[in-house]
């Protein structure tokens, strides 16, 4: 068991080496090139990787070695001035935390230099399934990029704000969503659950909600800088949008990269653009309107708090400053954020069916996550198995002899066993569910990420888990497709 | 549950499928089938029809003369060319693709199957489709006990015009037999190349001990398949190495690549340094992964049997 410092640690360095893992990936599959030309850069990027990867697991292997196994569980992290050899120990690993998401992020923007990767099927299909009005109304592009966020831009608006005369050719209402996404969370169909959110901008932009809400005269009264508020709205109407159709995906996925920056960059403020993390992480957690099978964001909200704790005191040494700014931080998310949220909800449910509510079964996740635990895809699922075991039997019974009517009551059997789709949103919050187990088996580990042996693992698993989820999201479609199929043969059955 | 159902016949009929189909996802006994779409058509008397995935690995010509499975780098060359032959399609839900007279090409079953110790399937094609000159599989399609993952159709038109198909069309058949006293099942096996898949894999047959008759191939192999680092009793006293019989080590890590011309070194920590000793004198401890315990044992059966490299 790890105390709170120690699991926020172990987590970061968990999210860094899986990502590291994923851009390694994408190096090799870029490889030298058909002349050679890539292959310096390549292996540049790749032994830069490499070389924090070792000195990571070093530094784990050290702390666990001066850190008793009875103290793991209420380890604090040392002050600054502390001078004791688990204190040095465990700084230094803080340090190397910091360089490892120095150099992922530098090498991830380096990306550019390099050839980009085509869009995978599943992240159409996963985008489809989440938003069907959606992609059919604005056929969104979806772009790779070298960044490492993903975001979204209206692609009309900028060429008409760079191209003055464009706006001839276009009339007044058209759009063009153009959803940008980083290029190793390509191959990942769970990192892909942050575009719902860039949906919901898009959606926001289409129904007006946002601006109407930011114009509210109970928002008048700040001391913002201007269109600080209105963007601050817009990221919460955006979150609140995707956590409606999607479920607390979204969220959890901007979560998982949000570790990788928590060690080198400031997440404890409120920016200009964006809202912290840490309050749009409560004010999903805090919805009433979500029922309970929004597990594990309040696991992860838990977990989160600390790595924001641990931010503030990184960025603010001083006590006083640092009591100063929480205060501010609290202060704006409870007069500004939670009731921009509470304004923007009862926005969103006056539009009703616009932006329908995707709905949640904790058994049927339950049962998913222990089909991912198996390693077995989650594309469909039928009626609970106890209860088909109960019918086969008393088919046994009831027939033992050949009959036409035992015929019958066979194909009305074989018929209750028919799984029907499992819907994407689902496949997603799933998928998150077995994503939270694997860093909880991360954690109840003894030695977590010392070695490479334990690294691989987490690699492996997490690697695993994105091929089901995204083998799982093209399966499903097939299965809809096949049932489409089968209803309009027998509408013409019937019609004729 | 589905011991309520004697096993009489080899072949499972439709209600013994049905009962293992059904039985609890913690039963020993189960045939898991997932999407099971639309089981009264799928399911015949002793088999279940499986549908066309969407995954597709086509091959395309090459420059090369041959493949190559013979010789020194074998597994390298092979690799390569596996990489430049092989090509991935991915087929949109709602559409199609034709094979054309002659064409070969790998797709995956629509259904992720995992079989129980005691159960072994075959792939067979559906007699329809047969009559158009469509082969489901060119010469694998036996599946062992234990097998998960999605199954590999091969596809070959043998007729004399295009033939248009579709993902979720059912193309192929499993039948499955009863296979008491199962001492390995397929997730055991000391090589398992195509266990857990969930799309087409390319051929792993640069995997197979024979070919890996080079250090490159094994070396290779033991880096996937030694989990480091584990803890080994030396069993065999070599000249070359310090290490007495009974003596505990931990080893961490392979040995240098080129050290490994004729034979396979690990890396041992050794008073304080590495040191690079061979691994046929090396047995893992009890508690070592059962991966790297059985790669181990098959280095040291190949010593044993006069092999080198």
């Amino acid at each position: 068991m790890l105390s709170p410092d120690l699991k926020v640690a172990v987590r970061s360095a968990a999210e860094l080496f899986h990502r590291s893992r994923r851009l390694r990936e994408h190096l090799e599959r870029i490889g030298p090139g058909e002349s050679g030309e890539h292959a310096r850069l390549v292996e540049t990027m790749r032994r830069a990787l490499e070389d924090i990867e070792d000195t990571m697991m070093g530094n784990f292997a050290l702390l666990w070695e001066v850190l008793p196994q009875e103290q793991r569980a209420t380890m604090t992290s040392p002050g600054p001035e502390e001078d004791t050899p688990l204190a040095e120990v465990f700084n230094g690993l803080l340090l190397t935390l910091n360089h490892f998401s120095l150099r992922f992020v530098t090498i991830h923007e380096s990306l550019v230099y390099l050839p980009w990767q085509s869009v995978e099927p599943e992240l159409v299909f996963s985008l489809e399934g989440c938003f069907p009005e959606f992609c059919k109304r604005y056929q969104p592009s979806i772009v790779m990029g070298s960044l490492f966020n993903a975001f979204e831009f209206d692609f009309i608006k900028i060429l008409k704000q760079k191209l003055a005369d464009i706006a001839e050719v276009f009339s007044g209402d058209e759009r063009n969503f153009v959803l940008m996404f980083a290029i190793c969370d390509g191959l990942s169909p769970l990192a892909c659950a942050i575009l719902a959110h860039e949906v919901g901008h898009a959606l926001d932009a289409e129904h007006d909600i946002s601006r109407t809400v930011a114009n509210e005269s109970v928002f008048a009264s700040n001391s913002l800088p201007s269109g600080t508020l209105l963007n601050w709205c817009r990221e919460i109407c955006a979150d609140l949008i995707a956590a409606q159709m999607v479920g607390p995906s979204p969220i959890l996925s901007l979560l998982s990269m949000e570790y990788c920056l928590y060690p080198s960059q400031n997440i404890c403020q409120h920016g200009a653009s964006h809202p912290s993390t840490r309050a749009r992480l409560r004010i999903l957690a805090d919805d009433p309107a979500q029922s309970t099978a929004t597990a594990p964001l309040p696991s992860e909200l838990e977990v989160y708090e600390n790595a924001w704790r641990l931010n503030l005191a990184s960025v603010f040494p001083n006590d006083t400053e640092r009591q100063e700014e929480e205060q501010k931080h609290d202060l704006q998310m409870e007069n500004l954020h939670f009731r921009m949220a509470r304004h923007l909800r009862e926005k969103l449910s006056s539009l009703g069916e616009a932006l329908p509510r995707a709905c949640f079964e904790n058994d049927s996740l339950e049962r998913c996550k222990k089909r991912l635990r198996l390693g077995s895809p989650v594309s469909a699922q039928g009626d609970d198995p106890k209860l088909l075991v109960e019918k086969v039997k008393e088919h046994i019974r009831n027939w033992p002899e050949p009959s036409e009517a035992r015929c019958d009551a066979f194909k009305n059997l074989c018929d209750e066993f028919r799984e029907t789709p499992v819907k994407v949103p689902n496949i997603l919050l799933s998928g998150y569910r077995r994503r939270w187990g694997i860093i909880e088996e991360l954690y109840d580990k003894p030695e977590p990420l010392a070695n490479a042996a334990s690294v691989k693992w987490l690699c492996d698993s997490m690697a695993g888990l994105d091929r089901l989820i995204g083998s799982s999201i093209v399966t499903t479609c097939v299965h809809k497709e096949v049932l489409r199929r089968l209803e309009t043969n027998r509408r013409r059955k019937k019609g004729a | 549950m589905a011991e309520d159902i004697p096993n009489l016949t080899p072949i499972l009929s439709d209600i013994e499928i049905l009962a293992r189909l059904v039985a609890e996802p913690e039963d020993e006994k189960r045939i898991f089938v997932s999407p099971l779409i639309d089981p009264k058509t799928q399911l015949g008397p002793s088999s279940l029809d499986l549908r066309l995935g969407f995954d597709l690995v086509g091959t395309r010509a090459l420059q090369a003369t041959h493949i190559d499975l013979t010789g020194c780098e074998a597994r390298r060359i092979l690799g390569e060319q596996k990489r430049r032959y092989f090509e991935r399609q991915r087929l949109h839900p709602g559409g199609n693709f034709v094979l054309h007279p002659g064409a070969f090409l790998l797709a995956s079953t629509l259904e992720f199957i995992r079989l129980p110790g005691d159960i072994a399937g075959r792939l067979e094609g559906r007699s329809s489709l047969g009559r158009l000159g469509l082969q489901v599989h060119a010469t694998a399609g036996f599946v062992d006990p234990g097998f998960e993952g999605v199954l590999t159709f091969e596809l070959i038109n043998s007729g004399k015009l295009p033939i248009k198909v579709f993902p979720g069309m059912r193309l192929g058949q499993i039948c499955f037999f009863h296979v008491p006293n199962v001492q390995i099942r397929y997730a055991e096996k000391s090589v398992t190349k195509y266990a857990g898949s969930v799309g087409v894999e390319f051929t792993h047959i640069d995997g197979d001990p024979e070919i890996l008759g080079q250090t490159t191939g094994w070396y290779s192999y033991f880096q996937q398949k030694l989990t480091f680092p584990f803890t080994a009793k030396c069993r065999d006293e070599r000249a070359i190495s310090p290490l007495a019989t009974g003596d505990e080590v931990e080893v961490i890590q392979m040995g240098p690549e080129e050290e490994c011309p004729r034979e396979i070194f690990v890396s041992i920590q050794w008073q304080d340094r590495p040191l690079a000793v061979p691994l046929s004198q090396l047995e893992p401890a009890g508690c070592t992964d059962k991966q790297t315990q059985m790669a181990v044992a098959e280095w040291r059966d190949w010593v044993a049997q006069g092999y080198e490299l």
